[in-house]
């Protein structure tokens, strides 16, 4: 091995030291890394200096210590948790057109079992965790907003800002009075109508789903599976000139 | 030093790792984890959205428009005489009817038949695709984004009403509805699907490159473990 030649932390070969990647592999090599790598300032650190660490952060609960048995159980109370505080809120705040609890319970558990396990599978790293959930409440955010909050805020806000008005004769006042009962009453019919409409929606599909479906007219899953596969090609395709850059440079 | 301290040291070395560039096309490519987590968990919730708001009886003149212009093309093309019935109850879909036609001659264009789904899974994926950090890459990307997304809802349309089309004159001319239904939504797929495919790698290539990254970002992680 001559001065000018390193070795890979990768494939373990030889290599040129000017470059910055490796011949071979195309890995980044570590002399050229701008900051000090985790291992050096793990090996600096004495892993037996407790003296420093607060009385009240030893034997703290960490839920990442948890086994896999735990986890799965914890996983599925959180939904049912989740699930149950939303159903209720749903049935007895916008009057579903659905026949049972449980039907709704169901329906939301398996959408809240995604949506929780998506978060959870993406905060399992520990640099993804943050923006995992900053991403995750966003959304949260926006669908709570564009569900419950605005509705309920036009309803209460508005008819209260035309009422509030101040009108000089009784007629007028009536007529304020009029127009705000009025606006309150159209947003109500027209809200309870658009839940009433996915609810039916919701429990059409349900319903079809364990009757004889119709054969739908463009076939999704055929359209999806090539798409992946050709996204699979196109990528590897790109992974290819990526390489190929690489070890050019 | 103190604990938290040195948990503030540890967290900082974790994130000191260098983000990797890609560099494809003269261009090079990076793109944030938020981004990814949007792409994830939104296009799919935006795909459910979509289709149910296509079921919405609000919607109803999507249904109406496609049974015109599905009803046009084949008077035109073929000289059926096919006319469409719009019922005054929105609950009940558009039915296009073939008279002197060798089975029942009467069609009724449903959600699927619109393609609802195909419309909400491509509009989902297209607003959610991340966009690159780096100022030569990301040019234009609003603009790409607008300009694909026009391209294949226009796309995906056309080829659906010549899809009913073929599919309304053939059961016409005598061949079973249910073969040529299949066998035609088998094709449509296939065209739809390179259609689309074509027309991301043309102008929305940040897609794929996106999911590259994500394997990238997966490999640097378990090299640095």
């Amino acid at each position: 091995m001559s001065d000018d030649e390193v070795i890979c932390s990768s494939c373990r070969k030889l290599t040129k030291k000017s470059h910055k990647y490796c011949m071979h592999c195309g890995s980044l090599l570590t002399p050229y890394s701008p900051f000090p790598s985790q291992e050096t300032q793990e090996s600096l650190r004495d892993p037996f200096d407790t003296t420093s660490i607060p009385s009240d952060k030893l034997g703290k609960f960490h839920i990442s210590e948890l086994s896999t048995g735990y986890k799965v159980l914890a996983f599925f109370i959180i939904v049912a948790v989740v699930d149950l505080v939303a159903s209720f809120i749903f049935v007895f705040g916008y009057h579903l057109p659905l026949n049972t609890y449980f039907m709704l319970f169901v329906g939301f558990f398996i959408l809240f079992m995604i949506i929780v396990g998506l978060i959870w599978g993406v905060a399992a790293g520990s640099d993804f965790a943050n923006a995992a959930l900053k991403g995750c409440a966003a959304i949260f955010g926006i669908i709570l907003l564009l569900a419950i909050i605005i509705p309920i805020y036009i309803i209460y806000a508005l008819p209260g800002i035309v009422g509030s008005l101040s009108f000089s004769s009784p007629a007028l006042e009536e007529l304020g009075q009029r127009i705000s009962d009025a606006i309150s009453n159209a947003l109500n019919n027209f809200i309870e109508s658009i839940f009433r409409q996915i609810g039916d929606s919701i429990k059409t599909s349900w319903e079809n789903a364990f009757a004889d479906v119709e054969v739908p007219g463009f076939e999704p899953f055929l359209f999806l599976g090539l798409f992946i596969s050709l996204s699979i090609f196109i990528i590897y395709k790109y992974h290819l000139a990526i390489k190929k850059n690489r070890i050019n440079n | 030093m103190l604990y938290d301290e040195k948990m503030k040291e540890n967290q900082y070395n974790h994130y000191s790792h260098p983000r990797p560039t890609l560099q494809l096309n003269e261009k090079t490519y990076k793109f944030s984890n938020l981004q990814f987590v949007y792409l994830i968990i939104g296009s799919p919730l935006l795909s459910i959205f979509i289709y149910y708001f296509l079921r919405l009886q609000i919607n109803y003149w999507i249904y109406e428009l496609t049974s015109i212009q599905i009803s046009f093309f084949l008077n035109l093309f073929f000289n059926l005489n096919s006319e469409v019935i719009i019922y005054a109850d929105h609950n009940t879909f558009p039915t296009i009817y073939i008279p002197n036609h060798p089975f029942e001659g009467s069609y009724a264009i449903t959600t699927n038949c619109i393609a609802a789904h195909i419309f909400s899974i491509m509009i989902g994926i297209i607003l959610f695709i991340p966009s690159s950090q780096e100022s030569l890459s990301k040019r234009n990307f609003i603009w790409r984004k607008i300009k694909t997304l026009i391209i294949s809802v226009v796309g995906i349309y056309i080829l659906n009403i010549f899809r009913i089309v073929f599919l309304l004159y053939f059961n016409f001319k005598g061949i079973p509805f249910e073969f040529i239904h299949e066998s035609l939504f088998f094709l449509s797929a296939v065209i739809g699907a390179l259609f689309v495919v074509i027309v991301l790698k043309n102008w929305l290539p940040e897609l794929f490159i996106s999911i590259y990254y994500i394997f990238c970002l997966a490999s640097q992680k378990r090299k640095n473990q």
